[in-house]
């Protein structure tokens, strides 16, 4: 590669091309959305080289993508979007990584801060309580072997059955709360005996409960119709799949390395191993893998629930009358077939792929309606206004991305675009993405008591783990203003409001 | 030798011995220090066991793959899962064995592990990022733990 050229181009303000050239073997460039001010760290942290080598892989078509809040991962950078064909693309375990449909639930209510301040450590206290969290939890749900089964296969659907949750609840999270074709008989005795006792519980590291308060609203209209205004109290829950999604990516990896030997898939890094998306071994993990996504929602809406019972046991008033309701859920770390319109000159397409009898969609002939398997390890979906999936309620406007930030600062509630179709395959950030190594952000602490630190700031926070708060300091992570701003400058979503942190539970 | 080094999002372990077999035992060594909070390891060691009559058990863990870079994700899996899952506490690691059909395994002696001791860290796993075994006089590692 030419050295004088700079290593990035601005294709836009926000969006830089990472070119071809980069390392051998990109089969598509690469785009990392991202404002000025932050490409210097995200070069120092040679995120870029997971970005080319994720354009290695058979049948990505377009680029290889990361939004703003990218850092260094493990094979696929997190913060990385990777379309790839159905039928000369692969998929990949690595691609989504072992927190399978890691996301974040959102809850709105009728509080406000002026009502409830005072309560606000009693009430910490109450879900730190009532949720079961930190290192290897157990959850009060007690599966049957039977209702193991349903729950991988009906997903959050389940406990609407069961009576432990709403069926409007469904109607606001993404895939209503389960993917179709998850097959419980594909996944092994050890995760069902690793998720057989976690439903329902938080879990530890960056996985948190929060109360918060929306303290600005950016976009009036659309808060409206999300259902927030300034000054309300929220309630935001950060969780996954726990070791059942541990196991599946664990063992699917392990199958998906000799998969790419026998298909002579080359891989620039073990850990995006992969196999063709029709391939047995593909079929098989996306199986298993809806399956822990499907075990995921049902996670958060089973602490929705808990949520729900500790408000109400509090406030002696039922959660429908406190007006306890999703706003929306949103997963992070997923591979799902979505249906994106796209240009035949589209890097990655092949002549093959137009030929094939797919359905042109505009007047001019020139754009194919596609469905593609859609990777996304530490993003988030953002479809745009008059997505067929969205709620009837959201449906003018487009899909509520819920963005967390950090323990200390604040997080974003942004609208998904129409643009974001083609410019990111519907995606946006997940968060605000580590700034500082675990290790950095213990020694930067030093004595420091964060309990006491965060107190000062108006945040009250429970924590089970001795160790997990000094490793998750605000200072850990980017500012998460600065990567919403460069999401909406991008063009890929929209700001609509920002939430303080008022009370934090941690595993 | 173990020792743990700088990773944005998670945890990556550096891992040197002079053979293969001290290659592997210094992976599992890591992975306690990692579970196991200082303050409490001396909680871990065989003669504290004995001292407070834990029933000890031998324990076997396997695995097998392409490669020894394989083997060794495979087996810090095993231990993760032996610990995180089934509750026990190894102590130490009695014999590592290699045999010629690409399977490694670790006799551990473990206990069970006791309730007033709580895992510092979840680790997800032991990834295959960019992992790369130097062997020689002088074996070495670089590996990323998914926390």
């Amino acid at each position: 590669m030419d050295k004088q050229k700079p290593l990035l181009e601005e294709i836009t303000p926000y969006r830089w091309r990472l070119p071809r050239d980069y390392t051998p073997g990109m089969r598509v460039p690469g785009e990392i959305i991202a404002s000025r001010k932050m490409i210097p760290h995200i070069i120092s942290d040679n995120t870029p080289r997971q970005v080319a080598n994720v354009a290695t892989l058979p049948g990505i078509i377009g680029a290889s993508l990361a939004m703003p809040d990218i850092h260094w991962g493990y094979g696929f950078p997190i913060g990385g979007v990777a379309a790839f064909d159905l039928d000369d693309g692969i998929i990949s375990p690595g691609g989504v990584g072992y927190d399978i449909n890691c996301g974040v639930s959102m809850l709105r209510s009728d509080l406000t801060l002026n009502e409830i301040r005072r309560d606000i450590p009693k009430l910490t206290d109450a879900l730190f309580n009532q949720v079961p969290c930190g290192v290897g939890s157990e959850g009060r749900i007690k599966l049957t072997s039977k209702d193991f089964k349903r729950v991988l296969e009906r997903g959050a659907r389940w406990l609407v059955e069961q009576g432990m949750a709403d069926a409007e609840d469904l109607e606001f999270m993404e895939e209503r709360g389960a993917i179709e074709g998850g097959d419980a008989g594909r996944v092994s005795g050890r995760a069902h005996e690793r998720g057989g006792k976690q439903l329902g519980t938080l879990g530890s590291g960056n996985h948190f409960l929060e109360i918060q308060v929306v303290e600005k609203i950016f976009d009036p209209a659309a808060a409206d119709v999300f259902g927030l205004h300034q000054g309300q109290i929220v309630i935001m829950i950060h969780s996954g799949s726990r070791g059942l999604g541990h196991q599946v990516c664990d063992e699917s990896l392990k199958v998906m390395l000799n998969a790419a030997r026998r298909y002579g898939i080359e891989l620039v890094d073990r850990q995006l191993a992969c196999a063709p998306f029709k391939s047995p071994e593909g079929q098989d993990y996306f199986a298993m893998m809806k399956c822990a996504a499907n075990y995921a929602w049902a996670n958060r809406l089973a602490m929705i629930g808990l949520v729900r019972r500790a408000f109400s046991d509090y406030f002696r008033k039922s959660w429908q009358k406190l007006n306890l309701s999703v706003v929306w859920d949103v997963c992070h770390n997923i591979a799902k077939v979505e249906e994106f319109s796209i240009l035949p000159d589209t890097p990655g397409m092949k002549p093959s792929t137009l030929s094939a009898g797919s359905p042109v969609k505009d007047g001019d002939g020139r754009t194919i309606d596609k469905k593609l398997c859609i990777h996304r390890k530490g993003a988030t979906r953002a479809c745009g206004p008059g997505h067929p999936s969205l709620p009837a309620r959201y449906g003018d406007l487009g899909q509520p991305v819920i963005i967390p930030g950090d323990m200390g600062r604040a997080s974003h509630v942004l609208v998904g675009t129409s643009g974001a179709a083609d410019i990111s395959f519907s995606s946006t950030c997940h968060g605000a993405g580590r700034v500082m190594s675990r290790k950095a952000a213990v020694k930067s602490t030093g004595r420091t008591d964060i309990t006491q630190k965060l107190r000062q700031r108006g945040i009250y926070v429970r924590s089970r783990g001795k160790w997990t708060l000094n490793e998750e300091i605000p200072e850990a992570y980017k500012d998460i203003d600065e990567v919403v701003e460069a999401v909406e400058g991008a063009g890929i979503s929209r700001k609509v409001a920002r939430m303080k942190p008022l009370g934090t539970v941690k595993g | 030798m173990y020792r743990f080094v700088e990773h944005q999002a998670d945890i990556a372990l550096e891992l040197q011995a002079d053979s293969r077999e001290g290659l592997f035992r210094a992976a599992l060594d890591a992975l306690k220090a990692l579970l196991v909070p200082e303050s409490d390891q001396s909680k871990t060691s065989p003669e504290t066991a004995e001292k407070l009559k834990y029933p000890l058990q031998y324990t076997s863990i396997k695995a097998s793959g392409y490669d020894d870079e394989e083997r060794l994700i495979g087996l810090m899996n095993e231990f993760l899962y032996l610990c995180q899952v089934k509750d026990a506490l190894p102590l130490d690691t009695k014999k590592m064995t290699f045999d010629d059909r690409g399977c490694v395994t670790a006799e551990l002696a473990t206990i069970p592990k006791p309730p007033d001791l709580q895992f510092q860290r979840e680790v997800k796993a032991a990834t295959y990022h960019d992992v790369q075994i130097e062997s020689g006089e002088v074996w070495r590692v670089r590996i990323v733990l998914d926390v």
